[in-house]
Order: structure tokens, then C-alpha cells, then sequence
């Protein structure tokens, strides 16, 4: 089964995967953190899952293929080839990610000369509460 | 007397807890060259208007560090705790699909074009400051070249060659030459 493992998709690391799961199998890599989960019959992995994105960064690179970011396919279970044939181009897709700004962010902004919008984000901000 | 417990959001005074930070909604919004804090403002009683209204915005080149919580596939889209450090001190946002491993590269990479486009901004203002009529008027020498009128960009009128100076008026249309354009036209010319 290992040797399977000398080479995974994303990051091609060499240093090593942790494999863990007794029902569900995963593996991280040492280097980079990326987290696999892997669906295997007859000791061949026929499925992967991307679990959780490589440390350095490349999750928001673009898939060449696609055209959609890495992140957008985590949690999908694909075919082994799929993985293989990977290729990233390591650039951001703003184009991709501004997409996701809203007409009431962009309305509530006085943008500067060539100021564009990229991303936006939901949540909320903390804020120092004064003590009565 | 007080003491901080675990949680930098609480402290306890005489036995008793009371939160530091209220947590208020919105929409933080990167473009090419801010991070913004759209703070969501409702109004309206029988129909409630929403509205957004900046409250916190850094410039790019001023972010000090980035930091918070990581995810996997189970949980990226709930709320993760972010941390952004500018010049002025720590910003704290709950933030959707903002997992480190992805909030953190896209800032980074934002910040990272946006100091280029400073550095060629510099570069450009070091240029105009430098480069003048009488600069162009030897270099064209060397290539050649004796230039003694020059055509306006914007109305193509004849005006004669100033002898020195970084700008220079059309007499006809009243735009600005720059000395720094006619050097990269000349330029692409003897090249």
C-alpha cells in the first residue's frame, strides 16, 4: 500500500504520510498537512477525498482543468485518476473569488481610483465592550 | 481585586464574569488595495432596511500578520475566530468559509500585489521627478535623433521642443506634456 503512497496529488511530497482509521482510512502528509481520506478495495485506492487543504497555500490556487479554485472541491469524493491528472496553476482566481462580493458591499464602498472588490466574508467583528 | 480568566473575552471581577467584547455583524471586504469592516446596520420598524456602514478599513501594506482557527472539509463553512494585526493593533473577526488555510493565502496574495503595484507607482513618480526636457532632448541625441517640435498627444497640434522642464503646456489645447511620455514613445522608437 505504500507504494502508492511515495507521490500524492497537490503537493507531491516525498517526506511521508501518517495513515490513521479503522473504518474510514486517511493519510497526512508530513509536510504540508494536507489530509486525505481514502476508499480502498482490494488494497487499491479507487476514491479520494481531499479532508483538509495543504498548509501552503496552494487550496485557493486554480485548478487548470476547471477553472474553480481547490477549495471548492473539498469534501468530494473523486476518482483516483482525477487526482493524478491534477494541475494547478498556482495562481488566485480573483475572478472566481469576486464573484462572491454583494451589491450591498460594493453599494456601501467609495472605492479609490482602480480599487477593485476581490472577496467578502459574513461573521462578525468583536468589538471592546465598556464595563458599567 | 480582578483577575483575567482563560478566555481574553471575560474577566472577573469580585466573583463575578462580565464579557469584554461584543461581537457585531457584518461583512469584511478585501479589494486590491483595503481591508474593510462593513459593519450591517437594520432599520425601520413595520419594514426593516437593511444598510452597511464602514466602521474599520486598513490599507493592504499596512497588515502586520494574520492568524486563527484551521478546518477540514467537516466544518469550513461554520464561523472560524480570525485575527488580523495592522499598524494600529488586532482586529478579531467570526468569520464564514474563512478557515486559515484559505483566508490567510488570499490576504497574503493581495497584500502582495498591492506592494508591487506601489513599488512601480514609486518607480514611475522617481521618473517623472528626474526626467526633463533637456534629459530627453541628449538622449535622442545620442540615438540620432534631433527632435525640434513636438505633436501635442491629445489634439496633435505642432508646439516647439522645450529646453527644459518635466512638463510643458500646449499652447492650442492647454493639456499637460509630460517629459516622462514623450521619453517612453522615443524610447520604444529606438528600440
Amino acid at each position: 500500500m505504500l507504494e502508492e503512497f511515495l507521490k500524492f496529488p497537490i503537493c507531491n511530497s516525498t517526506n511521508g504520510y501518517e495513515f490513521s482509521g479503522i473504518i474510514s482510512k486517511y493519510a497526512k502528509c508530513f509536510t504540508y498537512m494536507t489530509k486525505w481520506q481514502l476508499f480502498v478495495k482490494n488494497k487499491k485506492i479507487l476514491e479520494f477525498t481531499l479532508h483538509e487543504l495543504p498548509k501552503d497555500g496552494s487550496g485557493v490556487c486554480t485548478i487548470t482543468s476547471t477553472e474553480t479554485p481547490l477549495f471548492t472541491i473539498i469534501g468530494k469524493r473523486l476518482l483516483t485518476d482525477f487526482w493524478k491528472n491534477l494541475k494547478l496553476d498556482k495562481e488566485v482566481n480573483w475572478e472566481f473569488l469576486s464573484k462572491n462580493v454583494s451589491s450591498d458591499a460594493s453599494k456601501a464602498v467609495f472605492t479609490e481610483k482602480g480599487e477593485k472588490l476581490l472577496h467578502q466574508w459574513e461573521g462578525t467583528r468583536g468589538v471592546p465592550k465598556k464595563l458599567s | 481585586m480582578g483577575r483575567n480568566k482563560g478566555s481574553p473575552e471575560e474577566i472577573v471581577i469580585n466573583d463575578k464574569t462580565y464579557k469584554t467584547t461584543k461581537w457585531e455583524p457584518g461583512i469584511l471586504l478585501l479589494s486590491t488595495q483595503k481591508l474593510r469592516w462593513l459593519e450591517r446596520r437594520e432599520s425601520g420598524f413595520w419594514k426593516k432596511v437593511t444598510s452597511f456602514l464602514v466602521v474599520y478599513e486598513t490599507p493592504l501594506e499596512e497588515i502586520r500578520g494574520i492568524s486563527g482557527d484551521t478546518g477540514d472539509s467537516r466544518n469550513w463553512q461554520l464561523a472560524k475566530k480570525i485575527s488580523v494585526v495592522d499598524s494600529k493593533g488586532e482586529n478579531t473577526f467570526n468569520l464564514q468559509y474563512a478557515f486559515l488555510e484559505l483566508f490567510k493565502p488570499i490576504i497574503e496574495n493581495a497584500i502582495e500585489i498591492r506592494k508591487k503595484e506601489i513599488e512601480a507607482e514609486k518607480k514611475k513618480e522617481r521618473l517623472h521627478v528626474m526626467l526633463d526636457f533637456s534629459f530627453l532632448k541628449t538622449y535622442m541625441e545620442k540615438g540620432g535623433l534631433i527632435m525640434q517640435v513636438l505633436k501635442c498627444p491629445h489634439c496633435s497640434a505642432t508646439i516647439e521642443f522645450p529646453e527644459s522642464g518635466t512638463q510643458t503646456k500646449c499652447s492650442y489645447c492647454g493639456n499637460t506634456i509630460y517629459a516622462q511620455d514623450i521619453f517612453e514613445k522615443v524610447k520604444s522608437l529606438l528600440e
